[in-house]
């Protein structure tokens, strides 16, 4: 289960409303590569998980990236606030406040809404934490390409945060790729897949297992 | 800066040492001196987090000190500006 903690992982204090800003910030909420995403992702891979570090780590990564949900959701909402009508119609941010207002709803940067085909949860370790590595990566560009845009420092610092983040995750996350080929054949890791398979012979189709193989 | 947004930022730092310590031993699990940062964040974050309940209310809907009123639902909230 979680328990709510009343406080963001890191502070968010924008003193300065951007509509054309926060529709970009926005994709980092429901976009491809955005939080909602990561942090869907990675809770949801855990149940096929079958090695104890790496059923940590995706459930302790999930958790912080429903963290940094909140820090890009508290973003959009300060960058949204106190703005005109007038300010909105002249701004990219107009065709998202027909439906939503100026409220928080997980879409892209272009406006299309969160999908779960975003993301993939396969039932199979190197396959689920080889997305998780490019996730983070992905994550963190999109980051990059905000910060190209934004000249507030109020927006830049917890951005530069949430990018950091990323490349910290990835680092972990190629631990956890290592400790499931640790766990597997070193002659041949796809042989199995040790979240649904008991042993190699047990797979029906076991002409991939090459561990008999001479050449 | 007022002095709740300054215990709440102290608190922050320690809890997000906390996290990120956690990640590490998550995938390091016998490293003895991530172990020890680790205890010593603990006590760091739990003091910080004792004085900030203590001054500015709760942190978590289940640790509420009774009273009149339930604090919990006190403004802010950690998404406004105020916050």
């Amino acid at each position: 289960m979680w328990k709510y903690e009343k406080k963001l992982e890191y502070p968010v204090k924008i003193k300065n409303p951007n509509p054309n800003l926060a529709k970009l910030v926005t994709s980092q909420f429901g976009g491809p590569h955005g939080e909602l995403g990561a942090s869907l992702r990675y809770l949801s891979q855990r149940f096929a998980m079958p090695y104890k570090e790496v059923k940590a780590i995706l459930t302790d990564i999930g958790t912080e990236e429903l963290a940094h949900m909140e820090i890009v959701n508290s973003i959009i909402h300060q960058l949204t606030k106190n703005l005109t009508e007038k300010e909105i119609e002249a701004s990219s941010l107009a065709p998202y406040f027909m439906d939503h207002t100026v409220g928080i709803y997980p879409v892209d940067a272009n406006g299309v809404p969160f999908s779960a085909m975003q993301f993939a949860s396969t039932g199979d370790p190197i396959a689920d934490l080889t997305e998780d590595l490019a996730a983070e990566q992905k994550a963190r560009l999109t980051y990059d390409n905000i910060l190209r845009f934004a000249d507030d420092p109020d927006v830049i610092d917890p951005i530069r945060f949430l990018r950091e983040r990323e490349i910290v995750h990835f680092q972990r996350f190629g631990e956890a790729l290592r400790i499931v080929q640790d766990n597997l054949n070193s002659k041949n890791f796809y042989a199995f897949n040790p979240a649904f398979d008991k042993t190699s012979s047990q797979r029906r189709d076991n002409m991939w297992d090459m561990s008999n193989r001479t050449d | 800066m007022d002095e709740r947004e300054e215990l709440m930022k102290n608190l922050q730092i320690a809890d997000f040492a906390l996290i990120d310590t956690v990640l590490y031993l998550d995938t390091h699990p016998s490293d003895k001196a991530a172990l020890n940062h680790y205890d010593r964040l603990k006590k760091i974050s739990q003091a910080r987090e004792n004085e900030y309940i203590s001054k500015f209310g709760p942190l978590n809907s289940t640790n509420v000190e009774s009273s009149d009123i339930f604090s919990w639902v006190n403004n802010p909230w950690p998404w406004e500006v105020d916050a």
